[in-house]
């Protein structure tokens, strides 16, 4: 080979390599960006749950409320009225399943105020927080958890 | 190709490594900053604010815990019991069915410490709450320590 011929596949081989490590860059950077988004995302959802354990016992369809005084608790008469309508809470608790759990002075009872589980997900998350709840039955106050469970 | 004398090569190679110090210290600023210690605490303060509220709220013989806290206070019975021992069981209870964390209560009339569970930490603390009947009134407080 001459001395040009030996140089131009010097420059091919040069442009070659250079365009492997350019496709390669920009899958990184597409791969990245990608996840970023996706963590974003979840970050973003994460954070909805977390809000979503002070938002619960404040929302006016659930709480108690005693001689037009607000009470900070969950009213159990109220949570069957709601569980009826709940499908229509979609915009505000996305995929989540919602459950009050009773845990205080005794007798156990789970009550699921929302629903709405993903045909498919990776993964579940709960959070959940002590709660008042308000027995009309018996007239009495009880602890509950509030147990929010997510699905991404 | 221009060749580089030894001092400009040293130069070079120190710049590369400078380069390589500054992106892994961009990289360990990234973590460091965006860690999860501000979403945990904002999590547990709502969850010791509720479990506070929940606690004055329980009915206890007709009445409720925030009664029974005021009569430990006072040093006085309640429902034919020892007010403080009594509640101290129930606030027991409470805390340990609601939650999987070391809880620690505190029940106070005018600073003056009137009934405690579990051992103080440096926890995440809720807000004071003022509890008040025809007997008297009391500041109560929880913290969320850790996990057991």
């Amino acid at each position: 080979m001459r001395r040009g011929e030996i140089q131009i596949y010097e420059t091919i081989l040069v442009i070659f390599f250079f365009v492997v490590i350019f496709v390669f860059g920009f899958l990184f950077f597409y791969k990245f960006t990608l996840e970023g988004i996706r963590s974003d995302n979840l970050d973003y959802e994460e954070f909805k749950s977390r809000q979503l354990i002070s938002y619960i016992p404040s929302m006016y369809e659930l709480r108690c409320s005693s001689m037009l005084a607000e009470v900070e608790c969950i009213d159990l008469g109220k949570i069957s009225g709601f569980k009826k309508v709940s499908t229509a809470y979609f915009d505000i608790f996305g995929y989540k399943r919602v459950i009050i759990k009773e845990v205080y002075p005794g007798n156990a009872q789970d009550f699921i105020i929302y629903e709405k589980i993903p045909v498919k997900y990776k993964s579940k998350e709960v959070i959940a927080s002590p709660l008042s709840i308000y027995s009309p039955k018996d007239d009495s106050y009880k602890v509950a958890k509030l147990i929010i469970e997510w699905y991404h | 190709m221009v060749s580089l004398k030894k001092g400009q090569t040293e130069i070079v190679g120190l710049v590369i490594v400078v380069i390589i110090l500054v992106i892994l210290a961009l990289i360990f600023l990234k973590f460091y900053i965006t860690g999860n210690g501000d979403k945990d605490s904002s999590v547990k303060s709502v969850q010791a604010n509720n479990l506070v509220n929940a606690i004055k709220m329980v009915t206890m013989c007709n009445q409720n815990i925030g009664d029974a806290i005021i009569a430990c206070c006072n040093n006085n019975d309640f429902c034919g019991r020892d007010a403080c021992r009594l509640s101290i069981e129930e606030i027991k209870k409470i805390m340990d069915s609601s939650s999987e964390e070391i809880i620690y209560f505190e029940a106070k009339d005018n600073d003056d410490l009137c009934l405690s569970v579990n051992n103080d930490c440096n926890g995440v603390s809720s807000s004071i709450n003022f509890i008040r009947n025809n007997d008297g009134e009391a500041q109560i407080q929880v913290k969320i320590c850790s996990i057991k």
